[in-house]
């Protein structure tokens, strides 16, 4: 199994040289037998729930399920979430609109806005937004399989935060002449606590991504009080990395 | 660097509550003398046409003062200006014609001056054929010289609901409040985010392009005690339109009232600075107080 390390060497390689690469074409060619038995031992299929009621809409016959999974990646939110010291460094990341229309429309209330939170930890974090869940836990539950969440790894069930998509397009457009580029607060994108992207608001479909790539890694600080965290960044170059 | 003393500052804080006061009674009070004069004594009034020298009564120009609406306040301080929209009926080319007159009063020397017609607007109001339901809008005459700005031009579009609501924020401006500009300054010290273009006083945000970090900071300071004055509804930064990409907005300013007019969002605030005003498209409502009363379009980028 690669190791986060590897894939993140992997990464790079394989988005410039567009897996031209002899040695990617080998591991290609290895993985193949187990593509098409379904069986990929590398990557996995996840669904992101916007929030509890699209998971019950997603899994009609499981509506207690979904409560307890949303719970339980609420639970894992304090440990994962990215931590910033700075709340204005936190805000540059992720603050963005939730609710559009009152927004775009005219004056809007505090609760459409996604903005950083204050635990007592001293650290602000972006909210909760969002959770994922393995496809195949999903699939299980047609079959009256319902493993307890809190037995579920964090490549199974985490919790995912939205970034604003100020954030995931930015560098160095700003302050040319009178006016500069800019966009728009009412776009944003998921993408899970290690910073690892995952689509934009309207994502519905399943995605996949390696399983190193799911591997929640320990929360991490961003310190200081500049406009732009290395959380941004990540998420930005794991963007450019899934577009690719 | 002098120091002012004691005795100069309590001077100016009542010089400051004298010129204040006299504003705030005056505006109230002068609307209700010139509604007066129109309904009572029209007689003794005259009116100007758009680019016309020669005054004329209102029984000269079919204009019936019983319709037209309270008096709204254009200009505030040394020699204040109100306006008054009326409509009346009347006969164009065989067709029923509202015709709306803005008329500009400027108050002097214990005195309504002549009264200067700035728009006349016809709005054929025939009964239309049941496939066209749309009104005919005549050209709008304006008269070419001042007062004529941004403010004049929304109130010839303003809807009769919102032109009462003008006007009787008007008269609730004179409440004896004192501007406190002192936490206007605490406001500009902060970071605005690029994308907060207003805050209300109960944090609702008007936005536009832009970052929004830094928004828990402006809302932090809004529940901070007194931190707006009892007249301001919040606070809003003029902004201006671009065709390509987002200029940020200007500095903050006390919002005291917002209107929309023809698809454009409006706000009457109150400064202590127009620098920059022509540029950001800013119409001073006011001469020879310690403040500015300003009226600015609010042309978000989106």
């Amino acid at each position: 199994m690669a190791t986060q390390d590897e894939a993140n060497a992997i990464l790079p390689t394989r988005t410039r040289r567009q897996k031209r690469s002899q040695t990617a074409t080998l591991v290609l060619m290895g993985a193949t037998p187990f593509v098409v038995l379904g069986l990929d031992p590398l990557h996995s299929e996840v669904r992101v729930f916007r929030d509890l009621q699209a998971c019950q809409t997603a899994l009609p016959g499981a509506q207690d399920y979904c409560e307890t999974l949303n719970a339980e990646a609420a639970n894992r939110h304090p440990s994962l979430a990215p931590k910033y010291t700075s709340r204005h460094q936190c805000e540059s990341d992720f603050a963005h609109v939730t609710v559009n229309n009152s927004c775009e429309n005219g004056w809007c209330s505090i609760d459409d806005l996604s903005i950083c939170e204050r635990k007592a930890d001293g650290h602000y974090r972006p909210p909760f937004s969002a959770f994922l869940v393995d496809q195949s836990i999903l699939d299980g539950t047609y079959e009256g399989t319902k493993p307890a969440p809190e037995t579920l790894d964090d490549r199974q069930l985490q919790p995912v935060y939205s970034i604003s998509d100020e954030t995931l397009s930015s560098s160095g457009d700003e302050g040319q002449g009178s006016t500069y580029r800019s966009h728009t607060p009412f776009l944003w994108h998921y993408v899970m606590a290690n910073g690892q992207y995952l689509g934009n608001q309207n994502l519905r479909d399943p995605v996949t991504r390696t399983k190193s790539q799911l591997a929640a890694s320990t929360s991490r600080t961003f310190t200081g009080t500049s406009q732009r965290g290395g959380f941004g960044s990540t998420a930005r170059q794991t963007m450019q990395a899934a577009r690719s | 660097m002098v120091k002012p003393t004691f005795s100069a500052l309590a001077l100016a804080a009542c010089l400051f509550t004298t010129v204040t006061t006299q504003a705030e009674t005056t505006i109230s009070a002068l609307a209700e003398d010139l509604q007066q004069r129109l309904t009572q004594t029209p007689e003794t009034l005259r009116w100007l046409k758009p680019n016309k020298d020669e005054p004329l009564a209102h029984t000269d120009l079919g204009i019936d003062p019983e319709t037209c609406e309270a008096p709204v306040l254009a200009r505030a301080g040394t020699h204040p200006r109100f306006l008054v929209r009326c409509v009346n009926r009347a006969l164009v080319n065989f067709r029923v014609t509202d015709i709306q007159t803005l008329t500009s009063w400027a108050y002097a020397d214990g005195d309504w001056g002549t009264g200067q017609i700035i728009a006349i607007r016809g709005i054929d109001n025939s009964p239309t054929s049941r496939y066209n339901s749309r009104k005919v809008e005549y050209e709008t005459v304006w008269h070419k010289g001042e007062p004529a700005g941004p403010y004049e031009r929304s109130l010839t579009v303003l809807s009769e609901t919102d032109l009462r609501k003008l006007a009787k924020f008007w008269n609730s401006f004179d409440t004896g409040e004192l501007p406190v500009l002192e936490s206007l300054e605490q406001w500009r010290q902060l970071t605005w985010p690029d994308a907060v273009v207003g805050l209300r006083r109960n944090g609702q945000l008007l936005l536009q392009h832009g970052t929004l970090a830094g928004t828990s900071d402006l809302l932090e300071e809004l529940s901070s005690k007194d931190a707006l004055p009892p007249f301001a509804r919040g606070l809003i930064r003029p902004v201006k339109k671009v065709w390509r990409g987002t200029t940020p907005p200007g500095e903050p300013m006390f919002l005291l009232h917002s209107l929309r007019a023809n698809g454009t969002d409006y706000a009457l605030a109150l400064s202590d600075v127009t620098a920059g005003a022509a540029s950001q498209n800013i119409q001073r409502l006011s001469a020879g107080l310690p403040y500015e009363l300003v009226f600015l379009p609010i042309e978000r980028n989106l």
